[in-house]
């Protein structure tokens, strides 16, 4: 019987539990017992990782006879290996553990189990042999190593960005030109560390900017809380994903009310998905997803290079938002108001004044609008910072309080350019001195004006600039 | 322990299109497996016979032969719903070619089952390719049954009669 020597990368597609794994042990009264297992997790080459769930007989025989056949089968070419074990130890907490617990954890918040699936412990093993299962089947054609490569061409791409809003893009594309995946999405932490809200996604009827996942919910947050790669490969009932998130966040109270709510991109029938924490160091910045209506598209080589290049975003995103923060010129006085786009200036009763008769906010207290152009209602929110254009939501939390400060601006002193510092440093926005969140809220607010406004959008002006460009009089409505 | 008969209900589900692997260990305790690829239950219902490749079950044949113990498992993949078979007695031969023609339609039934569930048939075929030429039958007593499933009732005795 052919052996191989023991190292378990090339081996790492039989633990997508694709196919359930074989454990057989032994009683020391030398009864065998022979079981499926749904998860084997690859640890390194020498060691995986069964879960502990159940005190069963399995369990029982482990902890009086260590040694153990597992059995796995790569889900691509049907042949299978057999790996002779030996029990080594329990994890209940660390990386290891918060990893199986997690893709655990996701698995069961998809099929209503999470009661019953419960982790209780990572049981590791040493692989001590190796060995292909003689099959009358084609001996299986090896996979081409090419993820170095592109993951090499990958990160050029995002190195390349000069912003955060091009670095989102850059990694989108970087994503689709050079691992072909289609549907995506980038999340970000909010400033409460309670919420992961999209930034930018690809692949989906709408985009969904905007729309939000509570912290430790689902593949996202809980990739997100256990700061851990999660992957899901096989699927055949979990799906409509977004919409379970949203529908299970609301019965739980945990989302804002719906009316208010953004539709979570997602596509309706996943059959696999994978979410990557994106970090900088030990900081959290948010998420990196992708998913796919294929079984299996995800593999641990994928699950390495977005890694990999998660972390590269992580680091670019911190680097751009603290250059920012130290821009030469940033504290430059900004352009005087008679800069008002021409749009603006057009849609306006007097050019050099406010683009819209003055506005009373709150209290109902409206001046009239020039009859030839209707004025575009801006109501502002207090108590949640939400921002609706006329009877359209917009956005809420910080990007709707941002907002709601660059329309008073532009309305009551006729200024329409602004610097990314200045709202850094308005104290009513009250933003820590380095935060990422300003850029991140800032692209966010750009893109859903940008989807749901034809007469409002943020253009950007040079670095750490932009104007904000309004085609109608405004009208701002305060509400307390 | 006696032998026992097994129930209606079991021997359906043997039958079904289930997967099959089989357990067993050698004199040190240290364990042996090898896959089945399909199942026969006698008309006594206390003997089943499982075929198994003779190449890949080696050290398990060698195994049963000097410790007769074996524990097979099935599951079938539509529902993950198994069961756990244990028993001794065994007994070994070359599969006849009208046991050969019964594992083709078993793995036939098998490979469509899960091609069913959205596995490639490229797969599901390398998975279950046998060579008739290596078939090897082993029939045992069966003595104990357990409910297999995943879950917290995993490993339960299941009811069947005393032969």
């Amino acid at each position: 019987m052919k052996e191989a020597a023991v190292c378990l990368t090339p081996l790492r597609n039989c633990f997508e539990g694709a196919v359930p794994s074989v454990l057989a042990t032994c009683s020391p009264d030398g009864v065998p017992n022979v079981t499926y297992l749904s998860q084997v997790q690859y640890v390194d080459e020498r060691h995986v990782a069964l879960t502990f769930q159940f005190f069963n007989k399995t369990r029982r025989n482990i902890l009086a006879n260590p040694w153990a056949m597992l059995k796995v089968v790569d889900p691509f070419s049907g042949h299978g290996w057999r790996l002779r074990v030996r029990y080594l130890r329990t994890e209940t907490s660390g990386a290891l553990f918060e990893s199986m617990k997690a893709k655990l954890a996701g698995i069961a918040s998809h099929t209503g189990m999470a009661e019953v699936f419960r982790l209780l412990g990572a049981d590791v093993y040493e692989v001590l042999q190796v060995e292909a299962l003689p099959s009358p089947a084609p001996a299986p054609v090896p996979a081409l190593a090419d993820h170095l490569p592109r993951l090499r061409r990958a990160c050029a791409l995002l190195d390349a960005s000069r912003d955060l809003d091009e670095l989102l893009d850059n990694t989108l594309s970087a994503l689709e030109r050079e691992c072909g995946i289609e549907h995506q999405m980038i999340l970000k932490l909010d400033e409460c560390g309670e919420r992961l809200f999209t930034v930018a996604s690809r692949g989906y009827a709408s985009s969904g900017v905007g729309s939000e996942i509570p912290m430790g919910h689902g593949v996202i947050g809980v990739a997100a809380r256990e700061r851990t790669p999660i992957r899901i490969s096989h699927m055949t009932s979990e799906y409509a994903y977004g919409k379970a998130v949203r529908e299970s966040a609301a019965a739980q109270g945990l989302h804002h009310q719906l009316e208010t709510a953004i539709p979570m991109p997602g596509l309706a029938e996943c059959r696999s998905q994978m979410a990557v924490p994106i970090l900088a160091g030990q900081a959290l910045y948010g998420v990196l997803y992708v998913e796919s209506p294929l079984d299996l598209r995800f593999s641990y080589d994928d699950e390495d290079l977005l890694q990999v290049l998660a972390q590269q975003f992580g680091w670019m995103a911190r680097s751009l938002a603290a250059e920012a923060v130290c821009e030469p010129g940033a504290d430059a006085p900004v352009p005087p108001p008679s800069t008002v786009s021409a749009s603006a200036a057009a849609a306006a009763s007097a050019p050099e004044k406010p683009i819209a008769p003055e506005v009373v906010a709150g209290a109902g207290m409206v001046a009239e609008a020039p009859a030839a152009v209707r004025p575009l209602q801006v109501r502002y929110f207090r108590a949640d910072h939400s921002v609706f254009l006329d009877e359209d939501y917009l956005i809420k939390g910080l990007a709707g309080a941002i907002l709601w400060r660059l329309m008073q601006t532009l309305q009551h002193k006729g200024r329409d350019q602004f610097s990314n510092r200045e709202l850094r440093l308005d104290p009513q926005l009250a933003l820590p001195e380095v935060a990422d969140n300003l850029e991140a809220r800032l692209v966010l607010l750009q893109r859903r004006l940008a989807e749901r406004s034809d007469c409002v959008r943020m253009r950007k002006t040079g670095r750490g600039r932009f104007a904000l460009e309004v085609s109608r009089p405004l009208r701002l409505v305060l509400v307390e | 322990m006696p032998p026992i008969q097994l129930g209606d209900a079991t021997v359906a589900f043997i039958e079904r299109e289930v997967a099959i692997d089989l357990g067993a260990c050698d004199a040190q305790q240290r364990p042996s497996t090898c896959r089945g690829f399909a199942c026969r239950v006698a008309p006594d219902r206390q003997r089943l016979t499982l075929y198994v490749r003779r190449p890949e079950a080696l050290p398990l044949l060698q195994d049963v032969v000097a410790h007769d113990q074996l524990a097979v498992v099935f599951c079938l993949p539509e529902t993950e719903v198994s069961i756990q078979v244990k028993g001794r007695h065994v007994g070994i031969a070359a599969a006849s070619a009208e046991e050969v023609a019964h594992v083709r339609e078993y793995c036939a039934r098998f490979v469509d089952g899960i091609a069913r569930l959205g596995y490639e048939r490229a797969f599901a075929e390398a998975y279950m390719a046998i060579d008739p030429a290596q078939m090897v039958a082993l029939s045992f007593t069966v003595e104990a049954v357990f409910d297999q499933t995943p879950g917290p009732q995993a490993g339960r005795h299941k009811e069947e009669s005393a032969a």
